[in-house]
Formats: structure tokens, sequence, C-alpha cells
């Protein structure tokens, strides 16, 4: 068993946090920011498991098991949002969808 | 409790008010012939139990001596260790003023048949008139002052129905506002005064027998003390606004825009007599207060010779008498004022049959002249109508205090007592001049009255028009007359009574209940040992005044007997002299027609002529309230209400406006954007984060 330091780990998570939350932030298109979403959920999948490997605590591992589930069940309303979005709009953007503003 | 004919009185005060529940239900769809015998037929039924209480009362064995009988009806008020019973009081007091009260209403009541008959509305006017008996009848009958300030709230509110009747004339609803504001003026001292003897630890209870039964423990200790001096000044602040004494007289002469019946009754029999009534009936807690006793007397005669000038020139035939109750209800608080209560009464109820006269006799003119109400169109109406002039006349002569007729023995009763009442206290001698001279200004406006409506030629078309009014009318001022004629005798002066060997049934009876209470010169005496244990008794509910007799009597004693004749019968002389002059004078004045024959006189009444002018305008009292107390009224209204629009909606629209200010920045956050959203969310979870950091490396 190779010694991979639990830094490579933590930092690899965090910038996949990162990347994921950046496009949560810039992208106007709503499968984008679920694929960004996803991204960052799998970000903190990754240092549970990190954390739980190293630091000998199982619970990390039930929690990302949680997880998957949540994000499955997440994904499955998002999408049926996002095509009742399309069938109302004739476009998938998010800045469009704005309407309780006012 | 044993059952007592006596406890029959409470329906007195229960027909008319059942008349008024009916006719005001159910008037209007009754046939005018039902209504004109329900209401005068209420208050036949209140006068004829008046009667019977009467008779009771007086073949009671257990009742002599002035004894006072309390029916009780029920508990009106319980509340911790305050209680007010709805109870009745009965003594000589309170059935005499039942006895005018409901006799000369129920005149009053049969002339109105005849006076409304062609007025649309005369259900509501028969259930009003009916209400306000029952209201002054709960007035002289209670037996506590929260009890009586139900009437006496109830007599202000009739008045303002009644005077306001025709509500069409703008007029006569401003008199009736007027009436009732006023009155409230004087209501607000009768709640202070009770207020103040609910508070003080020296009155246990409300009720009058309990009032004047402290009022004589009290008095010894605290004679003329500044509490009770201010308990008095505060009812008669309540007696002033009702028996329109100065200064809150100003509603009575206005009261005239209501139909003439109701000024008979407000001025004659109800309402006016309240305020006398009730210094008659407090009249311990009066007699340990000499000095609110003198602002009475003052304050009365004040009124009456005001007054009686006022009246000199008005031209209404009902102003000139409205004017004159004013004048002789000052008498009723002189008479008070200096201590001879049960003349005050006495001439409460001569009053009440002369100036009852007076105003129907009036409202028969007015009937005949086709509501012309100016003296100035009348003249020679004895002709056209006789009866009206006979009655009136006998009313007029009784008023002016003329020998044999009733109002001169009242008047000289009470100008003796204040004769008196001026030789124990030197400057009271003061107040028996003003009462003579006002004697004599009564005389005259009478005179004048009498001379411009009845005598000389008829001036107007009007006026040679003029008929008499039918039966209905003038058999009711047929009655009054023969009143204002025997009612003197009840109380003949004692010079005249007493060689006469007729005692003097008026004052025998009266004067237990309502005379000046002796304060008697040792305070740890016998006398003040029996009344404590009296007390005690009353205390403990037995109302019982036994201790009454003692002081009576030894204050009686003194009191008449020590008046020497001869100077009985100058003063009665004196009173004869001065009515006498004032007819003369009207007669002199009034009749004159060829004033070139007597330049002096004429020109001294060109000097006159200003004083009349004054007199007219009612020396701008009127208009002194309005610049005194309206208008500063008004201003402070104007000043309230913008201290109401800045200030007090300034605090409330200043409180919606700053959160809709505060709202609306807020609601900018919410662009609608989910980016934004999501920036928010993102910079919120890096801000926790480095919290935790930075307490972490603090802690």
């Amino acid at each position: 068993m190779t010694d991979v330091p639990m830094f490579y780990y933590t930092t690899l998570a965090a910038l996949l946090f990162s990347i994921g939350a950046v496009g949560v932030i810039v992208k106007r298109n709503p499968i984008l920011i679920f694929m960004s979403i996803e991204l960052m959920l799998n970000a903190v999948n990754l240092s549970f498991i990190t954390y739980s490997r190293y630091l000998h605590f199982l619970e990390g591992q039930v929690y990302a098991f949680l997880l998957i589930t949540v994000a499955a069940a997440e994904v499955a309303v998002g999408l049926a949002i996002i095509v009742a979005l399309f069938r109302s709009k004739r476009e998938v953007d998010v800045d469009a969808a704005s309407l309780m503003k006012e | 409790m044993e059952m007592n004919l006596l406890d029959l009185v409470g329906l007195a005060i229960a027909f008319p008010l059942l008349g008024t529940l009916i006719l005001g239900l159910f008037g209007r769809f009754m046939p005018r012939i039902a209504v004109s015998i329900i209401a005068p037929a209420t208050v036949g039924l209140s006068f004829i139990i008046g009667l019977i209480t009467l008779f009771v009362y007086r073949t009671d064995s257990a009742l002599i001596g002035g004894q006072p009988y309390v029916s009780y009806l029920f508990t009106w008020i319980q509340s911790g260790d305050f209680t007010a019973n709805f109870s009745l009081l009965i003594d000589p007091l309170s059935i005499t003023m039942m006895l005018i009260v409901t006799g000369v209403s129920f005149i009053i009541h049969v002339y109105s048949i005849g006076y409304m008959a062609h007025d649309k509305d005369h259900a509501r006017f028969f259930a009003y008139l009916n209400l306000f008996v029952g209201a002054m009848l709960i007035l002289v009958l209670a037996s506590s002052l929260p009890v009586m300030f139900i009437g006496w709230e109830g007599v202000g509110l009739c008045s303002y129905l009644l005077i306001g009747f025709w509500y069409e004339k703008a007029s006569a609803n401003i008199a009736g506002m007027k009436a009732f504001v006023v009155n409230r003026i004087g209501d607000f001292g009768v709640l202070i005064a009770m207020f103040m003897l609910f508070a003080s630890e020296n009155f246990v209870s409300l009720e009058f027998l309990d009032i004047n039964g402290a009022a004589r423990i009290f008095g010894e200790t605290n004679y003329n003390s500044p509490f009770i001096i201010a308990v008095c000044l505060f009812l008669f602040l309540g007696a002033t606004g009702k028996s329109a004494q100065i200064p809150l007289y100003i509603w009575l002469p206005d009261a005239m825009e209501g139909p003439t019946p109701v000024s008979a009754l407000i001025h004659a029999a109800t309402m006016v007599t309240a305020g006398v009534y009730m210094l008659a009936r407090l009249n311990v807690l009066f007699s340990i207060a000499p000095t609110a006793m003198l602002v009475v007397a003052v304050i009365g005669c004040a009124t009456a010779f005001f007054a009686a000038t006022i009246a000199l020139s008005q031209v209404d035939i009902k102003r000139v008498l409205a004017y004159s109750t004013v004048s002789q209800l000052g008498y009723m608080f002189l008479a008070c004022g200096v201590g001879a209560f049960w003349v005050g009464i006495f001439h409460l109820m001569t009053h009440a049959f002369f100036k009852a006269l007076l105003f129907l006799g009036a409202g028969s003119v007015i009937h005949g002249m086709s509501d012309d109400q100016d003296i100035r169109n009348m003249g020679g109406l004895a002709k056209r109508m006789p009866v009206t002039y006979w009655t009136f006349l006998v009313a007029a002569l009784a008023i002016a205090g003329v020998p044999f007729f009733s109002g001169f023995f009242s008047k000289d009763e009470i100008l003796a007592s204040t004769f008196w009442f001026g030789a124990e206290f030197p400057s009271g001698k003061i107040l028996y001049v003003i009462a003579l001279i006002t004697a004599f200004m009564t005389a005259f406006y009478m005179f004048r009255l009498v001379i411009r409506t009845f005598l000389g030629k008829p001036v107007t078309e009007k006026a040679k028009k003029a008929h008499e009014s039918p039966r209905v009318m003038t058999i009711p001022l047929i009655i009054l007359a023969v009143l204002a004629f025997v009612g003197g005798y009840v109380a003949l002066p004692h010079v005249i009574s007493g060689p006469l060997g007729y005692s003097n049934p008026l004052e025998q009876f009266l004067k237990p209940a309502a005379q000046t209470y002796q304060i008697s010169e040792h305070p740890v005496g016998e006398a003040y040992g029996v009344a404590s244990a009296e007390y005690v008794e009353t205390i403990e509910g037995v109302s019982v005044e036994g201790e009454d007799v003692i002081h009576e009597a030894a204050g009686h004693g003194e009191d008449e007997a020590h008046h020497p004749a001869d100077i009985s019968w100058y003063l009665i002389l004196a009173s004869i002299v001065f009515a006498g002059l004032g007819i003369w004078g009207a007669y002199l004045y009034f009749r004159m027609t060829d004033w070139a024959k007597l330049p002096a006189l004429s020109r001294l009444i060109r000097r006159l002529q200003i004083v009349n002018d004054w007199s007219l305008k009612k020396w701008f009292v009127d208009e002194l309230y309005q610049y005194t107390i309206v208008e500063p009224g008004k201003v402070l209204a104007q000043i309230s209400l913008i201290f109401d629009q800045v200030v007090v909606d300034g605090i409330v629209n200043g409180t919606a406006g700053f959160f809709a200010f505060v709202g609306d920045r807020i609601r900018r956050f919410q662009t609608g954007i989910v980016r934004e959203y999501a920036l928010g969310i993102l910079l919120g979870a890096v801000s926790v984060v480095i919290i935790v950091f930075i307490t972490r490396m603090v802690l």
C-alpha cells in the first residue's frame, strides 16, 4: 500500500469544490449548474472518505452513502424542474426565471 | 322585611315609565285619542299614589315627627364593601315634592292634549313627557345620591329631547344642546361631590340619611372645615346647572324653543326645582358649612336680582317668564342659603302653581295669536280671551306678591327669613334690601307683561283675530288659578296664624325633614353621646333619625319665638309696599301715552333707555361666555386638532413609513437571479468558516 499523503486528497477535494462553486455562480444554463453542483457534492464525498480512511472513523463512509442518495434524488427533482422550465419558457436560462422578483 | 302600604310608592315611578314604554314603542300605531288618554292617566295614577302615600304616612303611628321610611326595591350596585341600593326615601320632603311634581305635571299633560292636538308627533311628545315625570320622581324619591343621580341625568336627557322636540328647527336643536352641555357642567360638580363623600372615611355610605347622620357627627369636630365647604360647593355647582343660577342659568331662557307645555313642565314642576330639592335634602350637610351656605344665599340673591333686570325689557312673552323663573329660583336659593330650607320648598310649591299657570296661559295666548310670541304685537287680548286673561292675572298677582295670593306668603316668608338672617349677620342686610328691590322689579315686569298683552287696544291684525283656547286647555288654567290663589294658606306667617290659633301645617310637616341643623355648643355633651349611638345603628343598616328631635327641639325654641311681632308686621308691610309700587309703576309707565306732559320723566326715561337696551341684550352674558369660554374652547380644539394630526398621527404614520422604507431597501436583495443567490450562499458559507477559524484562534 503506497503512502499517498492525506494532504493530496484534501487538496483535490478543495479544488473540485471551488471549481464546482465557480461553475454554479458563472453558468446560466441550469444543466451546467447541476453538473457543477454534482462536482461540489462529490468533492465533499471525497473529503468524507478521506477523513474516514485516515482517521479510522466509519461514520464518514456512512455519510458518503447518504450524500450519494440525496444527490440522486436532488438530480431527479432538479431535472424535472428544468424540463418544466423549458416547457414554459422554450429556453433554459436561469436568469429568465425571475418573475417572482416584483 | 314586613310590607307596608308605603312600599306602593315605587309604582308612582313605574307608571310614567310604563307610559313611556308603551307610547314610545307603539304610540305611532295608536289612535290619537288612546295616546291622549294613556299619557295623562299614568301621571294621574302617580298623583293618586302620592295622595295615598301622604295619607298612610300621616296616619302611621310609627312615623310621627318626620320619621323617614325607606322602601327597599333591589340592590343596584354591589362591589366590595360598597353597596348602592335602589331604594326610595319617604319623608315629608319627598312626599311634598312628589305631590307637586305629579299634580302639576298631570295638569300640564291634560293641557298638552289641546296644545299638541295638531302636531303629527304627539305620541313621541307624550312619551318624552312621561319619561320626564318618571325621571323627576326618581330624583325626588331616591334614598341615596347615586340613585338620585339617575333621575338627575334623566331629567337632563329629557330636557334635551323636549327642548329640541321640533328637530327641524335649527334653533331648537342648538337650544337643546346648550341645555344639555350647561347641565353637564353642573353634573360634573355633583359627581365630584359624590366621589369626595365616598372617599371620605367619615361618610360610610351615600344614603341621604347616612350622609346627614354622618354630617351631624362630623360637624361637631369639623364645623365649617374646608372639606365640607368644598363638597357643598360642588353640590351647589350641580344645583346652579339644574336650577339655572349664576353662572349656569344661560340655558333656561333658550329652553323656550320647545313646545310651551314643556316650558311649563321644566320651569314649574320638574327639572329646575331639582337643585333646591337637593339642598333641602342635604340640609344637615349644608348646615355644617356656613361658608357654603353664605355662597348659596349670595348667588341666589344675585341671580334673583340680575334675572329680574333682564326680564324688565324682554319682548318675547316666554322669555319674560323664563327670566322670571330664574329670578324666582334665586329666591328659593336665597331661602335655603339663609337656612330656611322649608321656606325654599314652600316657595317652590307656590311657584310651581303660578309659574305653570303663567306658562300655560302664555301658551294659550300664543295659540290664540297663531304662534306669535312678541308682546309688542299683542294688546287688548282680555276681551278676546277672558279665561286666559283672568287666570293669567291671578298668577301675575301671585308672583308679584299681592296679599292673599299664594306668592305673597311664600315670598314674604323668604324676605322675613333673609331679614332675620341679616339681624344675626350684619352684612346680610344687603341681601334683604336686594331681595326687596327684586320684589319691586318682579311686580313691575309681570304687570308690564299683563298690560302689554291683555290691556289697551290690539296692535296688529293677529291680535284682533285672537280667539279663546279650547276647554281642554282652559280648564287646567282654572284649576291652576285656584291652586295659585289658595296654595299659600298652608303656611301663613306666624304673626297672622298665631293670633288666629291656626297652626302652620306645611311648616310643621316639612321642618323635621328640611331645616337648618343647629350645631350644639358642647360637642362632648349628652346629645353627642346619643347621636353617636344612633349613628352606629345607622351604619348597621337601621336608619333612624331619632336624635333629630333632640337637636331640633333646642334649635326651634330660640329660632322662632324671639322674633317680635311688630317687626314682622313691618316686614309684611314692606313687601306689600314694594309689590304695590311695582304694579303702580308698570301701570304708570305702560298706560302713559302722552309723554310730552311729563318732560322731566321722559328725559329720565330716555336716559334709562340705554339701561333698557343693555337689559334687552341680557347684559351681553351670552356674548361674554361666547368670547371667554366658547371661543377659547374652539382655539383649544384647533390646537388639539393640530397636535393630533402632527404628533399623534405623525408617530403612527412615521412607524409605518419607517418599516415601508426598510422593507423597500431589503427587497432589493431579492433580484430573482439564481446565480446571485448562489453567490450569497457561498459568501455566507465562507464567512461562517472564517468566523469559526477566527474564534478558534482567539480562544
